[in-house]
């Protein structure tokens, strides 16, 4: 099995090596004339404005956090599902099925709590946008029952 | 056995004494250069000419006949071209990126089986191998969108790394409920697990409709991955100009589309494998298969069969390559939110459904699959 190993370190480093040298090798033969031009960074034209490092949607942040827990679980999971065929058919699968589904059922509870939360909708600001409309349009409703009698 | 066991087994053109180093370096050679790369610069030229065809232009023409050495010159294009970086970049990082995406689409070729004994890597692990190496990718177009100081960059490789963390998930469930079923994680062990062996055993697509199910998810989930249309949101050519890889120009922006199309065929080739079945083929089992040829004293049954093997599992897996072109010109892309609810709310609760859909299947019906429970009932009907 080491031997194994072996192998997939020798496909990893080449893999890894490959990149490396092309674009060593490429550095003798491309040509490079910088200026600033060339160097600015693209804006479809115009000069850039301002650092690159703009504020961005901070969603991203929270899909890492739930991506984290669930992925640690799938790599936890495989393992323990690996024995289960043989446990089904000699028997003892029941702890097997337990264990790994009483995992994945309180991350699934966390799953649906997001849900509902609106968490993992992407758009949360078009959600209360769309509610306070709702409520707009149910305050028009009344004001106008008003007006009417 | 692996490629390089067998390599190492050649001993009548192979001097003794060679360390065995020589013969694991001589398989990823084989596999990586001899395979990965040059089958990744052909799927471009593929992948233009089925655009054509699917638009009813000509394609790339010019270079070769029928234009088939287009990736060649494409190749020596880019490998000739000044290779600017902004201003501002973050050299280490913005050199490091293209090498991480390209060694992870590459590396992941070691646990492929291209046929019984074709195979770079036969790990224990080998699907939890290729996870873990697919995974770098999103790394890499995050790291490359990130130090390459750039607005479009940054966006496309925000929306690159969220969507590929995202549909890691019901990609890693769609493969675990097959580990359930087949009770294997070794990639060869997985693939003869679904052999014909005249009593029903075949393809885990068919074994139970939960995996027949998990199949597409698996598929989606890998179209994500890949940043493959629909789902090519990081790129997004029309919105973000060229997405991630904008600033990335000569071989740099090489290796990025080199490494694209390698994670395509790695992904094509792992469904072919564990949803497939590999080099198996439904009703004859190549391996019984002798002709009884023979060279210089030597049996050549085993060398046929290794050659059909590879030609099937390389069929099953060019037939997924190209529906993922096919796609390409059939869907438009999705909108982010769109992608988000696609996966989180979509998804993930169809794959959890579908994983103990299948285990509930292997431990009611002992393993067996669908067809063996059918020829049962009727064999004692």
């Amino acid at each position: 099995m080491l031997q194994e190993f072996a192998n997939a370190l020798s496909f990893i480093v080449l893999a890894a090596v490959l990149p490396v040298g092309i674009l060593f090798v490429s550095k003798f033969l491309r040509p490079s004339y910088p200026y600033s031009g060339k160097l600015a960074t693209y804006e479809c034209g115009e000069d850039p404005v301002g650092s690159a490092f703009v504020m961005f949607n901070n969603r991203f942040y929270l899909v890492a956090i739930v991506f984290l827990v669930f992925d640690v679980e799938v790599a936890l999971l495989f393992p323990i599902m690996r024995l289960f065929r043989e446990a089904a058919i000699n028997g003892g699968a029941l702890p097997i099925f337990l264990l790994a589904f009483g995992f994945l059922f309180v991350l699934l509870v966390g799953l649906i709590y997001e849900w509902k939360k609106g968490d993992i909708d992407w758009v949360r600001d078009a959600i209360e946008r769309k509610q306070a409309l709702r409520e707009d349009a149910a305050f028009k409703h009344r004001f106008e029952n008003v007006k009417d009698s | 056995m692996s490629l390089a066991e067998f390599l190492s087994g050649l001993n009548d053109f192979i001097p003794p004494n060679v360390p065995f180093f020589v013969f694991s370096i001589a398989a990823a050679v084989i596999v990586i250069l001899g395979f990965a790369m040059p089958i990744g610069g052909i799927c471009t030229y593929i992948e233009r000419k089925v655009a054509a065809d699917f638009q009813e232009r000509i394609g790339p023409n010019r270079v070769g006949p029928f234009g088939i050495l287009q990736f060649f010159a494409d190749g020596i294009k880019m490998f000739l071209k000044e290779d600017t970086a902004t201003k501002n970049a973050d050299m280490f990082i913005y050199n490091l990126a293209p090498g991480l995406v390209t060694a992870g689409a590459l590396g992941a070729f070691a646990a492929i089986p291209f046929s019984k004994y074709v195979i770079g890597a036969d790990l224990d692990i080998g699907i939890f191998y290729v996870m873990a190496l697919a995974s770098l990718v999103s790394l890499g177009i995050l790291l490359g969108a990130w130090s390459s100081e750039n607005k479009w960059s940054l966006l496309g490789g925000m929306r690159g790394a969220a969507q590929i963390v995202s549909y890691e998930i019901p990609l890693g469930i769609a493969l675990l409920s097959v580990v359930v079923v087949s009770g294997q994680m070794s990639m060869i062990k997985i693939v003869d697990g679904q052999a014909w062996l005249g009593s029903g055993s075949f393809w885990y697509i068919f074994h139970n409709p939960f995996l027949f199910l998990n199949f597409f998810v698996y598929f989606v989930a890998a179209l994500a991955e890949c940043n493959r249309t629909p789902f090519d949101l990081p790129e997004a050519e029309s919105e973000l100009v060229s997405g991630f890889n904008t600033e990335f120009s000569g071989m740099r922006f090489g290796l990025y589309a080199l490494a694209e199309f390698a994670d395509v065929i790695m992904f094509a080739c792992v469904a072919a494998a564990i949803f497939l079945g590999g080099w198996h083929l439904p009703f004859v089992n190549i391996e019984n298969i002798h002709l009884g040829w023979s060279l210089a004293g030597k049996s050549l049954d085993p060398l046929i069969q290794t050659l059909f093997m590879i030609l099937i599992f390389l069929g099953k897996a060019s037939v997924i390559v190209f529906v993922v072109m096919w796609l390409r010109w059939t869907l438009p892309r999705l909108r982010v939110d769109q992608l988000m609810d696609l996966c989180w709310k979509y998804l993930i609760p169809i794959a959890f459904f579908n994983l103990v859909g299948a285990s509930l299947w292997v431990w009611i019906f002992k393993g067996q699959s669908m067809i063996e429970l059918i020829s049962g009932m009727m064999g004692a009907g």
